[in-house]
């Protein structure tokens, strides 16, 4: 089997012994596994699989896997996947993010790339072609976003290597990485993030501070380009009319979300309707906004737009924010002054932070001062809902590890354990409090009031937890269901840039001449990336295990009534919860629990993982 | 002469527009009207961007005479943000 539209091999870096090899995927494999995600689930599973549940996520013996798709390069936009054992969730996540590394790895002949060990001091990789070098990055350690992408310039400009683009193409964490916070994010180009998963963290943990990537070869050939035009040709025509995104961005969820659809997260999930209009993406245009349309490579869209916000004489830069970040350090904290909640976007972005995860944890840690778990003396200074000088502190102190920060540094579900512990409460006396699934806190999109996309088991059957980019639904043969973003993430195409699925399979088919079908998709394709997923997050460890008849559930804040709005009185159903979950979990081909069946682990052609599964059914106690 | 079609709506958009809704059309307006006056009736909000619809499993533009086919899917694409 030939490959088009991929090379077929990574980029196999060793921090530890500082040798670079390559790692060859055979075609079949991308056939079964497409890319990006599918391929993250395979590569892990091969290399890690057998020991997986030893493995710590923040030590040498985890991967760090920076891997394109298919449709790299060709697909409208540019994405690309981070992953490895993750250490919120301790299974894998498909972390996505925008950046121009994505094609540049393309075009120096890699479809990724994996990083191992551990440096004994900060490096940084510098990929150029066939050239790769692990270069100290001493100097850069400790540096914020904005300040590393300066001096990252600088130094390529010296070297003669790079220096016109205002941000060299890399990958980076900031100091939240580096001090292995576990809600700390991959970074790019200031704003972009790969946050679900905390692969900032694992980078950090490795002592990489960058990968920065130059490729000045062409991509690799598409096997139909007659087709590949037509289709990019209509497909651009086509995504260029999707005003709504491309004039406003995703920030138009601002006060949308929370008014309309009563889905936005505010004080902690204890609302999620507010009536706060001057939290709108109008107020955001007229007074943070400097530049309307920002695009990455190829994108016809342009969602983010550069925003600038001045505090304390100093100019801090993000994208609108767009809506989660938004939502997350604006509403959920309480802030509803979109300024100050686009200046926390920017410090999160600096500090290398999820604003999602961060933006849940922070906001867990308001209310436990509110409900009196926390008192002023464990936070060192008053954390009161609004206060965006005291968040923007918080913010510092997660990233930082300072005092309460410390804690919150290890996502709300670990904290929520730690600070149990650290109370004498039995676990659920805090936990009631954490908006998370296995690990993972839930995006900004509520499923109270089901007038938002995220269904009644969106979270819960997730392999991704609470990531919003990868929800579970039903029909489970149709693009509700998490096989469709597992798809999508293998490919690796941009959620927003999404088309029907006649179009996104013609357009994998027209470049890598493969003939995927949608009933592959769906019966072959999707259930066996998410059952790889999913067995790995079952086998979890070494610090935490889930266990699906408990873990499988919406955060207990989802079960309380909405307390305000037109949906006033709406909660999920626990009921129609666990119907959905096991209709679900049987159109994959997993038992009642979720646990896939060796019958559906042998069509998938993952007789490998028979003997895991059993490990896993061991542990529940559920076989002897 | 009426045409009936039915248009099944998939995921989240079944909650606020009911699963199924079968309309006798008079004339033969665009597919992108119907979802319109749906969700107009339903008091709910469809952004004709993110969503797609199919007729015997084959992707259907907005734009195409709804009484082209008898029956049709629509799902919400372009989910998040």
């Amino acid at each position: 089997m030939s490959l088009n539209g991929l090379w077929g091999k990574l980029l196999d870096v060793d921090l530890s012994t500082g040798k670079a090899t390559t790692y060859n995927v055979p075609p079949e494999v991308y056939r079964r596994f497409i890319g990006g995600r599918g391929l993250a689930a395979w590569i892990l599973w091969r290399e890690l699989g057998s020991r997986w549940q030893e493995v710590d996520p923040l030590g040498p013996d985890n991967l760090l896997l920076l891997l394109t798709g298919p449709l790299t390069g060709y697909y409208p936009g540019i994405k690309m996947v981070v992953s490895g054992k993750s250490p919120q969730s301790n299974g894998v996540v498909g972390s996505t993010l925008s950046s121009e590394v994505a094609v540049q790895l393309k075009a120096a002949g890699y479809d990724g790339i994996i990083i191992r060990g551990r440096a004994d001091s900060p490096v940084y990789l510098y990929v150029r072609d066939d050239s790769v070098e692990l270069r100290d990055a001493s100097k850069l350690w400790g540096l914020r976003g904005t300040e590393l992408l300066a001096r990252l310039r600088e130094e390529l400009k010296q070297d003669g290597r790079e220096g016109a683009k205002p941000s060299p193409p890399a990958l980076y964490i900031g100091p939240a990485g580096e001090n292995m916070v576990r809600t700390a994010a991959v970074m790019s180009n200031y704003a972009h993030a790969a946050g679900y998963g905390g692969y900032g963290a694992v980078m950090g943990s490795k002592k990489l501070k960058a990968v920065v990537v130059q490729g000045s070869g062409p991509l690799p050939e598409v096997a139909d380009p007659e087709g590949f035009a037509k289709l990019r040709r209509d497909l651009v025509a086509k995504l260029s009319k999707r005003h709504g995104l491309r004039y406003w961005g995703t920030a138009s969820g601002l006060y949308y979300h929370g008014y309309e659809t009563s889905s936005e997260p505010v004080r902690n999930w204890q609302e999620e309707w507010h009536d706060e209009k001057e939290f709108s993406v109008r107020v955001l245009e007229a007074g943070v906004w400097r530049k309307r349309f920002w695009a990455d490579w190829g994108c016809p869209l342009a969602c983010m737009k550069v925003s600038v916000v001045e505090k304390g004489g100093r100019a801090y830069v993000t994208d609108a924010p767009d809506y989660e970040m938004g939502a997350y350090l604006g509403a959920n904290l309480g802030v509803f002054n979109v300024k100050e909640a686009a200046l926390l976007s920017a410090v999160a972005d600096d500090l290398g932070l999820c604003g999602i995860q961060t933006g849940n944890v922070a906001g867990f840690a308001v209310e436990l001062c509110e409900k009196g778990v926390l008192s002023k003396e464990d936070v060192g200074y008053e954390l009161r809902w609004g206060d965006a000088d005291a968040m923007k502190r918080l913010l510092e102190d997660i990233a930082y590890r300072r005092g309460i920060g410390d804690v919150l540094a290890e996502g709300t579900y670990r904290a929520a354990l730690r600070i149990a512990k650290m109370k004498g409460l039995e676990p659920s006396e805090v936990l009631r409090y954490a908006v998370q699934v296995k690990g993972i806190g839930v995006g900004a999109h509520g499923i109270r009031s089901k007038r938002d996309y995220p269904q009644p088991i969106a979270y819960a059957a997730s392999v991704q937890g609470g990531d919003h980019t990868s929800v579970a639904g039903l029909p489970a043969d149709s693009t509700e269901s998490e096989s469709w973003a597992a798809l999508l993430d293998s490919l690796v195409v941009c959620m927003f840039l999404e088309a029907d699925e006649d179009t996104m399979l013609g357009y994998l088919n027209t470049v890598t001449g493969w003939d995927v079908t949608r009933e592959e998709v769906y019966r072959e394709v999707g259930p066996r990336i998410l059952t790889l997923q999913r067995l790995l997050l079952l086998l979890g460890g070494p610090d935490v295990y889930w266990d699906p008849r408990i873990h499988d559930d919406n955060p207990p804040r989802f079960y309380e009534p909405l307390p305000s709005g037109p949906y006033r009185g709406a909660k999920a159903d626990r009921e129609e919860v666990e119907k959905m979950k096991r209709e679900y979990y049987k159109a994959l081909g997993w038992d009642e629990h979720g646990i896939p069946t060796e019958e559906t682990l042998r069509s998938l052609g993952l007789e490998d993982a028979v003997s895991a599964v059993k490990a896993v059914r061991r542990r529940l106690g559920l076989e002897p | 002469m009426n045409t009936k079609v039915c248009i099944r709506f998939l995921g989240a958009l079944a909650y606020q527009v009911g699963g199924e809704r079968c309309l006798e059309l008079e004339g033969c307006p665009p597919l992108s009207a119907l979802l319109e006056r749906i969700a107009r009736e339903n008091g709910a909000h469809i952004d004709l961007d993110t969503v797609a619809a199919y007729s015997g499993g084959r992707a259907v533009d907005l734009s195409e005479p709804s009484c082209r086919h008898t029956e049709y899917v629509v799902a919400r694409i372009a989910r998040g943000g």
